[in-house]
């Protein structure tokens, strides 16, 4: 298949359709049976804790072993999942991450002007993430130009192209 | 509203090309190669011009370092089907590349020929894939693209001001071109501002623009050299 | 597998579009990739900046290097170096092309087919490291370490004075430079019986008469040159520069001059004593410094009481403007109007480069030129001109130099009783003559790093012959050049983003200073530092070689050389643009602009700001410095007799003697004539009028040294004024276009006596009628797939024409024809 032709697709299609061919997948994609509410409910960790430049930088950033290390250097519990965690962190390996909320490359996203700026709460596009037992391996929003216009409106943002576009 | 512009005074200027390599590096303008270039498909947003003047021993030479112009009556917008160029409210002449369809009628009516199109996908080694500018977009093949005034560098410095808690200030946006020039000989700022540095020299005696009797209102203005 | 943003782009592309028709009942056609989400995990994209320094190129540019996530993606200028102060040149711009070049060596490689075959094999560092070591042990141990040679790049940084160190413990002096863009020092040689590089301020001239260097293009420092010419027309309140630049093309740099002359190629020297004619004449010269500080100006009577003809005469008699304008091509009128602008400037300077040193007269042209300095009295303690000091870096302990060092050392080098010339300024290109006749001996083992002369010599193909007769070739470098496409072993050093070293004392600067040049990334592959790899050879080879250089890494001994520039407390680490009285009364009071108090904070301060320097040079004392016999600086040349004389078989040599050896290094004057300044027409050979036309190549600061070939932005840009990618060209005016049948875009063929190329026809205005020229950087045969076969290398069919009295090559004496050719179709 022609590259023009699946830019082509690829733009007349919103980018959401990958989310919706992720959601076919089993919902343990994630190298990790990462359970978001053990963290932030039960141990009252904050989304910022983890995703450490969710205020400061254009991403959030999705932690790593050199990070996780900081709690998880010995076993706490009995979980499986975190056993895992432990063979990532112990052999000092890049756990592959599935990134799930994706931004096009031509777009420019920045977490800062949102969450900083925008004062906008992480479940405004994220959901209730501290709730989620299981990984999260599928988007609660879908990031199209509408939804993202329909905010800027209603907040009265700049709606320019280049105001996301680059 | 700042309205953005740029001033080049050709009396500093050497023509030395820095301005075009930082250009390519930073808009991550792809190499097309040599036989892609063979057939006038080499993409330079910002290019210098050189001419030569006279006949032999009597000769000068003279350099202009061309971006887009960013006109104020841009006749490239206005063919456009698709608006995928039209130009901002700050001014900046808008290259939109998901929105582009490639027709290319743009590229026509630029009397200056700043549009360049994508005929190839764009190919780095793959060692460097990695290490483009992630501040902007890679083009694919099949739409026009030009200077953007780097307004990935506005964008970022908006939102740097905002969190500082203050207005956009003379200098925190400043295109790769005019921050990388060796002799100092581009500026750039808000046009209309009386104290940016740029409203005061397009007031000079030696301030032009290109091809004034078009309409077309650049808002690139050059100072001539003194002879 | 690896995968680019972009394919994770086309992925998402084609993904989407799979599941379009997987919602329309349709399997879906890809999947994604694990890598591919691997790849853009959660990076932050964190945004950094390092300083270090440029070293594509002699002029060691003070660079800061954007990285994102600790990725280098961008080169910028770093604004505090008191060199470049903030700018670059797209060489240095496209340098982060080096870092992610696919074509750049990985790890060592050994050789497997024949020389130059190209065929490798890749090795250990450990096997490498002892197949090296043992083959300089043998040397050591049959007391041949003489037999080992170094050709080396640019000498201005500590690596290369660790190389120095290196040789002489290890017994050899054949430690050769290779630098196309150093200032040659042979006029002030023959004047002043130094060879120090001189430097120039430029701060307070008035007048500037440039004969042929083409500074904003081509090295030692084209960015500082073309901030200087650029402040030279834009002085404000002070009235701006004159700069007169001759040459037969109207370059870049003649194009920022204020005036062209277009002298006819290799008549220069001719010009130059053309305006001392006229300064003579007008007694506008500055006569105290002549009468108190010069010998040879006026006539004189040896000790023989024979009567000798000075300056002043062989000027006035030979070099009155008319003649000029009939050897140069220039109205007679232009050359009297610049002389008087030049002897009316309170404060003046000629400088010299390019075509008027690498022609068959350079030495006398340089000397002529230089002739001018002295009339203008340049060289006052606190003139214009004037010899920077190195930084007070610490002075290693003294080599040790064993027994088979000491031998190997009193071995001449190559070049040092080489009859073919008088004295060796610049003669690397007679290094294949010594090394083809075994003469005086054979080399055997030859290290080469960052020199690559089989593509940028005028006899590139004597080099090929040379080398391949060498027993054992081992080169450092990062990529596969054509010289080192005849190495048995490749040592790949890193790419200069990935390593530590100091280059200081960039050429023409009047200020001491350095530049921190530090890795802004860990290397990407298996490669290791030359400095390293050579000291670690150093301690395998053990005893005094190994005591001479006791560093454990390479790190360790730039610290220590620091530690000197530290202790001293002189001059001041880079900072903002501050005022520089209050600099001075500062350091008056004991104060300094950074806070450190150990030598590991300086260190630290040092890397962040990227270098030091010291902003108050000592004046220079050019009486204590002047080595000549008369003690003054010499019109007549007393240190060329002595040169001369050496070569003479007997002391007291008859005149037809010293005219054999006259003849054969092609000087045409006799007498007194030989040791003054004067014109020789330049060495032709057109073959009958064969060959009518002149063919030069030139420079461009988009490939300065002409290893950018393997940058494939440069290849892209290179001759981007005059809008040639990726191909060569050549450069005619349109009426000698239009003579030979030429139209513009043309193909045509430009044929030397020696070899032809094609190339396409630009015609420009601003050439010379008569004269042809093709740029220097393209044709490589090796260097990468950006380089390999694009364009054409006009030294290949440039004469081995050379100036026999310093050694350096002629790129000025060839003749050629041109002639369309017929494109063929296209396919």
């Amino acid at each position: 298949m022609k590259i023009k032709q699946v830019i082509l697709i690829g733009l007349l299609l919103p980018a959401s359709l990958v989310f919706a061919y992720l959601n076919g997948r089993d919902g343990g994609s994630q190298p990790i049976a990462y359970n978001h509410n053990m963290h932030v409910q039960e141990n009252d960790m904050e989304c910022l804790d983890c995703h450490v430049y969710a205020e400061d930088g254009a991403r959030a950033s999705i932690p790593n072993v050199e990070l996780c290390r900081d709690c998880h250097e010995e076993a706490s519990t009995e979980s499986e999942a975190e056993a895992a965690l432990l063979s990532y962190v112990n052999d000092n390996r890049r756990i592959p991450w599935r990134q799930i909320n994706v931004v096009p490359d031509y777009a420019y996203f920045s977490h800062r002007r949102h969450v900083k700026l925008g004062e906008l709460d992480c479940v405004a596009c994220h959901g209730e993430v501290g709730e989620m037992v299981k990984p999260v391996s599928e988007p609660f929003q879908e990031v199209t130009m509408d939804w993202c216009m329909d905010c800027h409106e209603a907040r009265n943002v700049s709606n320019d192209c280049y105001a996301c576009h680059r | 509203m700042p309205k953005w512009g740029m001033v080049i005074d050709l009396n500093k200027c050497t023509g030395c090309g820095e301005c075009v390599t930082a250009c390519k590096v930073e808009l991550n303008v792809p190499v097309v190669g040599p036989e892609e270039s063979a057939k006038g498909r080499t993409i330079l947003c910002m290019d210098i011009l050189s001419t030569y003047e006279g006949e032999f021993p009597e000769v000068k030479m003279r350099h202009m370092p061309r971006p887009c112009f960013h006109c104020e009556h841009p006749p490239c917008t206005k063919v456009c089907p698709v608006r995928a160029t039209y130009k901002n409210d700050e001014g900046i002449v808008a290259q939109i590349y998901p929105q582009c369809i490639g027709c290319r009628y743009c590229q026509v009516a630029c009397p200056y020929t700043v549009k360049h199109f994508n005929w190839t996908k764009p190919e780095w080694p793959e060692e460097r894939c990695e290490a483009l500018n992630p501040d902007v977009s890679v083009r694919p093949e099949g739409v026009v693209e030009k200077c953007t005034f780097c307004v990935h560098r506005l964008q970022k410095a908006k939102e740097q001001a905002a969190v500082d808690g203050r207005d956009l200030r003379e200098g925190d946006y400043v295109p790769a071109c005019v921050e990388s020039c060796p002799t100092k000989a581009m500026y750039f700022g808000d046009l209309d501002n009386p104290k940016h540095k740029v409203s005061q020299l397009k007031k000079s005696h030696r301030a032009f623009r290109l091809m004034e009797d078009l309409g077309t209102e650049p808002k690139v203005y050059y100072l001539s050299e003194v002879e | 597998m690896d995968i680019s943003r972009r394919e994770f782009l086309k992925y998402l592309g084609i993904t989407t579009a799979g599941v379009s028709l997987a919602g329309l009942g349709c399997d879906s056609m890809w999947s994604v990739p694990d890598e591919v989400f691997e790849k853009i995990g959660g990076a932050p994209r964190i945004e950094t900046w390092k300083t270090s320094v440029c070293s594509l190129c002699s002029g060691g540019c003070g660079i800061k290097v954007r990285l994102i996530d600790g990725i280098p993606v961008r080169i910028s200028g770093n604004p505090l170096h008191a060199v470049n102060r903030g700018g670059i040149c797209p060489m240095a711009e496209a340098g982060i092309e080096a870092l992610y070049n696919p074509d750049r060596m990985r790890q060592p490689l050994q050789r497997v087919g024949e020389r130059g075959e190209d065929k490798w094999q890749e090795i250990t560092w450990d096997e490498a490291m002892q197949t090296v070591v043992s083959r300089l042990q043998a040397l050591r141990d049959k007391n041949a370490a003489h037999k080992l040679a170094f050709f080396t790049g640019p000498d201005n940084n500590l690596s290369s004075r660790l190389n120095e160190r290196f040789m002489q413990a290890f017994g050899s002096p054949n430690l050769f430079v290779f630098d196309q863009n150093k200032p040659s020092t042979a006029a002030t040689y023959l004047t002043q019986g130094h060879k120090s590089e001189l430097a120039y301020n430029f701060k307070d001239i008035e007048m500037l008469i440039n004969f042929g260097a083409d500074f904003l293009d081509e090295g030692p420092s084209p960015i500082r040159f073309n901030q200087l010419y650029s402040e030279f027309r834009n002085r404000g309140e002070r009235r701006n520069v004159k700069v007169v630049h001759v040459d037969s093309r109207l370059s870049r740099t003649a194009s920022n001059s204020s005036r062209w002359l277009p002298a006819k190629p290799g008549t220069m020297a001719a010009l130059a004593l053309g305006i001392a004619n006229v300064l003579i004449k007008d007694r506008n010269f500055d006569s105290r410094f002549i009468k108190a500080h010069s010998f040879g100006f006026d006539d004189w009577v040896d000790s023989s009481g024979n009567s000798r003809i000075g300056f002043k005469t062989l000027v006035e008699d030979n070099y009155y403007p008319e003649k000029v304008a009939q050897i140069t091509g220039l109205p007679a009128r232009q050359i009297v109007e610049v002389a008087r602008e030049f002897g009316a400037a309170k404060s003046a300077l000629v400088l010299a480069g390019g075509h008027a040193v690498n022609s068959s007269n350079g030495v006398y042209t340089l000397w002529a030129i230089e002739c001018l300095n002295a009339l203008k009295g340049n060289y006052k303690d606190d003139g214009v001109i004037s010899v920077p000091k190195a930084p007070p870096f610490s002075e290693a302990q003294k080599t040790e130099v064993d027994q088979v060092a000491a031998s190997g050392l009193n071995q001449p080098d190559l070049l040092q009783s080489m009859s073919e010339i008088c004295f060796t300024d610049d003669a690397v290109a007679f290094l294949p003559k010594a090394m083809l006749e075994n003469q005086p001996y054979q080399i055997e083992m030859l290290f080469l790093a960052n020199a690559n002369p089989v593509f940028n010599s005028v006899n590139q193909g004597d080099f090929a012959a040379a080398l391949t007769d060498v027993p054992f070739i081992v080169s450092f470098s990062s990529s596969l050049d054509e010289t080192s496409a005849y190495a048995d072993l490749v040592l790949p050093d890193h790419v200069f983003l990935e390593k530590h070293d100091v280059a200081y004392s960039v050429p023409m600067v009047d200020f001491s200073h350095f530049g921190m040049q530090q890795p802004v990334v860990a290397p990407m592959y298996d490669t290791r530092h030359t400095g390293d790899v050579i000291l670690q050879i150093a301690q395998s080879l053990g005893g005094t070689v190994a005591s001479s250089l006791p560093w454990a890494d390479y790190k360790t001994y730039l610290e220590d050389h620091l530690r000197g520039v530290y202790e001293t407390g002189a001059g001041t680490i880079f900072s903002e643009r501050i005022d520089e009285d209050w600099l001075e009364f500062l350091k008056e009071r004991g104060w300094q602009l950074f806070e450190y108090s150990t030598f590991d904070e300086f260190w630290q301060v040092l890397l962040e700001k990227g270098g030091w320097w010291n902003p108050f040079p000592d004046a220079t004392d050019f009486r204590r410095l002047i080595k000549t016999p008369s003690k003054k600086y010499e019109f007549y040349s007393q240190v060329l007799e002595g040169e001369i004389k050496a070569h003479l078989q007997t002391a007291r040599a008859s005149e037809d003697e010293q005219n054999e050896v006259l003849q054969k290094w092609k000087v045409e004057a006799r007498g007194d004539l030989v040791f003054l300044p004067h014109y020789e027409a330049p060495e032709l050979r057109d073959n009958e009028g064969r060959f009518p036309l002149h063919l030069l190549p030139f420079r461009l600061i988009t490939n300065i040294t002409g290893e950018g070939g393997n940058l494939p932005m440069l290849q892209e840009l290179f001759g981007m004024l005059s809008r040639n990618y990726w191909q060569s060209w050549v450069e005619i005016n349109p009426e000698t276009a239009h003579d030979h049948g030429v139209s513009e875009g043309d193909l045509v063929q430009i044929t030397s006596p020696i070899g032809s190329l094609e190339v396409e026809a630009r015609l420009i205005p601003g050439i010379m009628p008569g004269v042809l020229y093709v740029p220097f950087g393209l044709g490589h045969k090796s260097n990468g797939r950006y380089a390999k076969g694009i364009g054409v290398n006009p030294y290949e069919i440039l004469l081995e024409e050379f100036d026999h009295l310093s050694g350096t090559s002629s790129l000025t004496s060839t003749k050629a024809t041109v002639e369309k050719r017929n494109r063929k179709e296209m396919t």
